[in-house]
């Protein structure tokens, strides 16, 4: 049984676990509207979705205060109410990853402003139509960074558990209105931001993108799935 | 608007407000047609209905419908109005002046005729027609690389009100639950409610449904084209509310409107239907003083100003003196009209029966 929603909106497609997931939502016939900030690198991506797909990609940063409202008005002109959001798009912060004491603060509050507070405004502006419905559902992305203590992990880490503990809240906060929100831990995955934080990683014990998007669709398709749950991909799943 | 922004700040002794302000600040009055008038706060709207009551609120997200164009080398603010089609919507033109100036005071934009191109930031309107009567009154397609709302949504700025300090950012002018962009100005009586004022009203058994309704502009700063405001509007009512609606008219309960968008659809769906039904529609209904209500018991508004057609729709609910005296209370208190501004409950008579 297929309980994918129709319209979703995924941040970070222009490469990586946002591109793959664009691509399988769209081949499971979810229509979807998809961001990043590289004009050629999302015309490449709606370019591995079937062409008769409803699938529409556009430049946009997630971290312009203008952004939400814009994408979801867009979703919903171009295929209807946004059902599904998936905040991905995230910056790892300074690369090399830095200890602490050598990381900005500047680099903290970017961080926090695109993987925290841009997600926060996109699942706001998106929880609308849901509110009206009483149905829709908020996935992010997270990472075991959030959770452990990992050197030089500071910043992502203290960024992405901003963005957990928000879902925290938010899961308490629409359980009675139908909404849920639901958090993916994809694991450790051939990326670029991978690569561009273990640049020294064995590449073939990574998880492709590919494979890891499609279990997460099909996390996403069962109907058994309850609001507050957490997927691990590659682990178990934790329930709420 | 033009009643209010002749005299900024202070129209039917009712000030407007400034700054952009959260909706639980509102104010609530709440006007029965008999016995006396009641106030308090808009998160106390709960303890003034009843459980089973239906609020219906508009889930229109507010498109940025100002648009800053060049006419060749002339300025043109394009506003639009309603959407025709994916790629043509009406608009009206405004000239010299921005919107720190009243409407009525903006100076004429220069005449258009078909084939004229308004050039905005990665798109263009092309004139397909203007109005006999109003030169200012358009048609116009979009020309853009981008699909027309992509574009739209990129150039585009919320309408401002001449009334207020702030400048609106989009996310000022959105209500909690909009969703598809159907309205060119913001649903102000839905913009009232807050997440917290949703739960109080559902902790009280309130039941809140939506519809999307096309809301146009209320005012062009011109009183022969105010005139044939409000033009006829879209609407849909998804399956969900219809029957929630018919459940409440079968229990005895209210149908409460989020305002003269959700009154204008509703009606508007029962004078085609014959009673609110699941569906699109277009709406032509206009409410007046003397115009029976058939779908809707009472409505959550803004507070209005005597001239505006928001308070003639008023006037379909309840008799003049009543108004008037909710207007002096408003007026005593200091109260505010308009957008940002606070809020009034109105109940018509005796509940409908079929």
């Amino acid at each position: 049984m297929n309980h994918l929603p129709q319209t979703a909106l995924v941040t970070g497609v222009s490469r990586g676990l946002g591109r793959a997931l664009f691509v399988e939502l769209a081949r499971r016939g979810v229509a979807v509207l998809g961001t990043g900030r590289d004009g050629a690198a999302l015309a490449e991506t709606r370019a591995l979705a079937p062409a008769s797909a409803k699938a529409h990609v556009v430049v946009a940063d997630v971290a312009d205060k203008t952004t939400p409202h814009r994408l979801a008005a867009l979703a919903a002109d171009l295929f209807g109410p946004v059902d599904l959001v998936v905040n991905n798009a995230a910056t790892l912060g300074p690369v090399p990853l830095p200890p602490l004491a050598d990381a900005a603060c500047e680099d903290l509050e970017a961080a926090l402003l695109v993987n925290a507070i841009a997600p926060f405004r996109i699942a706001k502006a998106a929880l609308g139509g849901m509110l009206a419905r009483g149905r829709g559902t908020l996935v992010h992305v997270t990472s075991d960074a959030a959770v452990s203590a990992y050197p030089g992990w500071g910043v992502y880490g203290a960024s992405k558990a901003a963005l957990d503990q928000l879902a925290r809240v938010w899961t308490e906060e629409l359980r009675d209105v139908g909404v849920r929100v639901l958090a993916v831990d994809p694991g450790e995955m051939d990326t670029k931001m991978h690569a561009e934080a273990v640049p020294d990683a064995d590449r073939a014990t990574l998880a492709q993108p590919d494979d890891v998007a499609r279990r997460i669709v099909d996390w996403l398709a069962r109907g058994d799935v309850a609001t507050g749950s957490r997927l691990v991909v590659g682990g178990a799943e934790v329930p709420s | 608007m033009s009643a209010a922004e002749a005299g900024i700040g202070r129209a039917g002794g009712l000030g407007s407000q400034r700054r952009v302000r959260g909706p639980d600040a509102s104010k609530l009055l709440v006007v029965r047609p008999e016995g006396p008038l009641a106030t308090g706060r808009i998160l106390d709207l709960g303890a003034f209905l009843s459980r089973g009551d239906v609020l219906v609120v508009n889930d229109a997200a507010t498109w940025p419908s100002s648009f800053e164009t060049a006419l060749d080398r002339t300025r043109v603010e394009v506003r639009l109005a309603a959407r025709r089609g994916t790629d043509t919507f009406r608009a009206v033109l405004f000239g010299d002046g921005d919107h720190h100036v009243p409407t009525e005071r903006r100076g004429p934009p220069p005449e258009v005729t078909p084939g004229a191109r308004l050039v905005a930031r990665g798109l263009t309107f092309v004139v397909e027609a203007v109005d006999a009567a109003s030169p200012r009154l358009v048609e116009l397609r979009v020309e853009s690389a981008r699909p027309t709302a992509e574009a739209l949504l990129l150039a585009g700025r919320p309408v401002q009100y001449a009334h207020m300090d702030d400048e609106l950012a989009l996310w000022d002018v959105q209500t909690l639950f909009a969703s598809r962009p159907w309205s060119f100005e913001m649903p102000s009586a839905t913009r009232l409610l807050s997440a917290r004022g949703l739960a109080a009203l559902r902790g009280r058994g309130v039941v809140v449904v939506p519809l999307t309704h096309g809301a146009g502009l209320t005012s062009t700063g011109d009183a022969a084209l105010d005139a044939r405001l409000p033009f006829d509007e879209p609407y849909d009512i998804p399956e969900a509310t219809a029957e929630a609606v018919r459940a409440a008219r079968a229990a005895g309960r209210r149908v409460v409107a989020a305002g003269t968008s959700v009154v204008r659809a509703l009606e508007g769906s029962f004078a085609a239907n014959g009673s609110v039904v699941a569906g699109g529609g277009t709406t032509s209904w206009l409410g007046a003083a003397g115009v029976p209500l058939h779908a809707v018991d009472a409505m959550l508004t803004g507070l209005h100003v005597p001239g505006e057609s928001h308070f003639e729709l008023l006037r379909a609910f309840l008799p003049q003196a009543r108004l008037d005296a909710a207007t002096a209370l408003a007026a005593r208190e200091g109260w505010v009209a308009h957008e940002f501004g606070d809020a009034m409950l109105v109940f018509r008579g005796p509940l409908l029966t079929f």
